[in-house]
């Protein structure tokens, strides 16, 4: 990261929120927060703790209920709306659908902070245009009509004109939201990819715990008692500030696998022996019907071991209850035996 | 880009505004022939080049009534249009005409003022369509245009372009019921000359009241050309648009009186005349396939000037003793208009997405 650029964006003891009957009511406060150049910034928070409220009070499209707000070293009330569009682009969650305007005049309205007063577009702009329906995949979208596009292709191309702005700060709130799962790793990677190569400084919020943790270079993590903590993912996770973030009454963060884990009371206890990715999502379907994995064999109802010789695998339960023995050729038999016995059993519970 | 559908596409837009302004001429001159008196291009010709040859009445038919009846049936269409386009855009809703916002009904208020209550109390109007009471009645739904707009653009700024189209809605019911109880109170033939009024005419409008016609509507257009920019923008909706440096709110209020103005000037001289406002934008948009108001703005104000001139001249009857109501013209035309533009697009949406 270059030391020399100054922080894309800083923030001094701000609060955001709403004026309500004319008080303030502050759904975040004193905030200390930077963005710096090439930094790729997830912020994370469960719904109703203020991200779109931050989003747009860092953009200035709201007024912060108090605090300093600096973009690029000055104040946000300095700036012309047309230099404030020159320095920063965003994107939201939905795009407003448009009729009759293709892909490429789409991206071109990203021009509009450069081009004159009646929006004719010159060479530069075209090639800055064209460079950013590259960047994000999207050049052969660029004579499409944006209302026939998939909700991903509209996407990227609202992430082109946000490119096409060539802002240095770019603040996404809940782009993914309507993706699935490829899509959004793909988008991930492109953002992530794109700040680091144009030192753009990137916040994008998001509920995709995961991917967050795994692209972003520092996270901004709203708590459930409204507290923002940052730092860089490993470091959160190390200090268990992810897990005090997101445990709940149905969830838990598993610091040993990185994933949340949905807890239940556990109808059946069982041990499990073997490896593999054939442990892993053994483990995951016990988990999912309601079966506890324990390391206690005394308290266990049954024993479950993993076999595996040329290249065939048999699952072994040795049931303690009956003393009996079972042999299993895949998952899903292995849970048609488990399964009436979960059903007695929370009968009789 | 030097793709070559993008030739294509402006080949196709330079055949179309070809053709729309050969239309508008064509359609133009037929108007200046046709009449309750049929006159042969070479009368006219004569008349306009001020040929010793033709007799003074002749003269003054094509003069002082064909002439400037084009001229305000083109500047208003192409006003009603243009307004309507920007309201369209500034709501999102393709229903949105120059009207939303309650123009006409203030017009339509204070034209009702004049004819059904100063009229009867004493303050003599003449009931054919003299000078002196025709200018009384442009004065009378001007103000009252202007009035509603004064009290809907204060309103502009301080909610969202929702409430507004919603706000306008309301005002124009409310200042609507106001004029059934004035016309629940009045003698018929106090409401025959509302009514007449409120069907719209393009006649009223002579060399004298042009001067005050033609410049508030062109300077009404001209505004347009500041606003392609700002309405591109707004396409995406009030976030995006700030977010590329759109002023919105000052352009939403500039905006709103600038279509105002165009709205207001026509429905004051020739009454309020409906459907040109909504249809001549979608048919712009059905015949050049964009929405992007450079191209859209001028195609609109030619789509509306021909429009404008056609529902006209069908309205005036040729050949028949009759002439029929413009209003219930222009919804004629504007209607299948607007039905065939849905069909061929297959829905609505398709056109704000």
């Amino acid at each position: 990261m270059s030391s020399n650029q100054p922080d894309r964006l800083t923030a001094t003891n701000l609060s955001v929120g709403y004026q309500v009957n004319g008080l303030p009511q502050a759904t975040l406060s004193q905030l200390n927060l930077a963005i710096r150049a090439g930094e790729f910034v997830c912020l994370l928070g469960p719904n109703g703790t203020g991200k779109s409220t931050l989003i747009r009070t860092l953009a200035s499209m709201q007024a912060p209920l108090a605090g300093e707000l600096k973009l690029e070293g000055s104040c946000y009330k300095k700036i012309s709306p047309r230099e404030r569009a020159r320095r920063v682009s965003i994107v939201f969650t939905d795009m407003v659908p448009v009729g009759m305007m293709d892909a490429y005049s789409f991206a071109a309205l990203g021009r509009h902070p450069y081009s004159g007063w009646m929006g004719r577009l010159n060479q530069e702009d075209h090639k800055q245009i064209q460079w950013a329906l590259e960047a994000v995949g999207a050049e052969h979208l660029s004579t499409r009509q944006v209302s026939e596009l998939s909700d991903g292709e509209r996407q990227k191309i609202a992430i082109a004109r946000a490119l096409a702005q060539e802002a240095r700060l770019m603040l996404l709130d809940e782009p993914t939201a309507f993706l699935d799962l490829p899509r959004r790793v793909e988008l991930m990677r492109i953002l992530r990819d794109l700040a680091h190569r144009e030192q753009i400084g990137m916040l994008l919020s998001t509920h995709d715990l995961d991917l967050a943790i795994r692209y972003a270079d520092r996270l901004w993590l709203i708590a459930p008692n409204g507290e923002l903590l940052q730092g860089i993912p490993e470091e959160l996770a190390l200090s268990g500030a992810l897990q005090r973030a997101f445990a709940s009454d149905n969830l838990d963060w598993d610091n040993s696998t990185g994933c949340l884990r949905a807890h239940r009371n556990h109808c059946l206890l069982a041990t499990l022996e073997g490896s593999g990715p054939e442990a892993l999502w053994t483990r995951r379907a016990f988990e999912r019907i309601g079966v506890g994995i324990t390391e206690d064999a005394d308290i266990a109802q049954f024993h479950t071991n993993i076999e595996q010789f040329d290249n065939v695998t048999r699952w072994r339960i040795s049931d303690k209850r009956n003393e009996e023995t079972h042999t299993f050729a895949s998952i899903e038999t292995l849970l048609d035996w488990i399964c009436p016995q979960r059903s007695v059993r929370e009968a009789k519970l | 880009m030097a793709l070559p559908q993008n030739k294509q596409k402006s080949n196709r837009r330079i055949l179309c505004f070809g053709l729309l302004l050969l239309g508008a001429f064509a359609i133009a001159l037929a108007s200046l022939c046709l009449g309750s008196q049929p006159l042969s291009p070479k009368v006219i010709l004569q008349a306009l080049t001020n040929s010793p040859e033709i007799s003074h009445i002749l003269q003054q038919i094509v003069f002082d009534f064909r002439l400037p009846r084009i001229f305000t049936s083109m500047l208003a269409g192409a006003a009603l249009a243009t307004a309507g386009l920007m309201m369209q855009t500034i709501f999102r809703n393709p229903l949105a005409d120059p009207f939303v916002l309650g123009v006409n009904s203030g017009a339509s208020l204070g034209v009702a003022v004049v004819l059904l209550l100063l009229a009867p109390v004493g303050i003599t109007l003449t009931d054919s369509l003299s000078a002196s009471g025709q200018t009384l009645v442009v004065l009378a739904s001007s103000g009252g245009a202007a009035l509603t707009l004064m009290l809907v653009l204060a309103l502009s700024k301080r909610v969202d372009v929702m409430s507004l189209l919603i706000l306008g809605l309301m005002i124009s019911y409310a200042i609507g019921a106001c004029v059934s109880i004035l016309m629940f109170f009045s003698m018929a033939e106090r409401l025959q000359s509302f009514l007449n009024w409120s069907f719209g005419d393009y006649g009223n409008v002579s060399w004298s009241h042009m001067r005050v016609f033609a410049p508030s509507i062109l300077l009404g257009l001209s505004t347009t050309l500041f606003f392609v920019k700002p309405l591109d923008a707004l396409l995406l909706g009030e976030q995006y648009a700030e977010s590329v440096g759109t002023r919105t709110k000052q352009v939403r209020f500039f905006v709103l009186l600038s279509a105002s103005l165009l709205a207001g000037t026509v429905t004051g001289f020739c009454g309020p005349i409906g459907f040109l406002g909504i249809a001549a934008p979608h048919l712009s948009r059905y015949l050049f396939q964009t929405s992007n108001h450079r191209i859209l703005i001028p195609a609109t104000i030619l789509v509306g000037a021909m429009l404008s001139l056609s529902a006209d001249l069908i309205a005036r009857g040729p050949g028949l003793d009759i002439s029929l109501p413009l209003n219930a013209i222009t919804a004629l035309i504007g209607a299948p208009v607007i039905i065939v533009a849905l069909i061929k697009q297959r829905n609505m949406k398709r056109i704000f997405g």
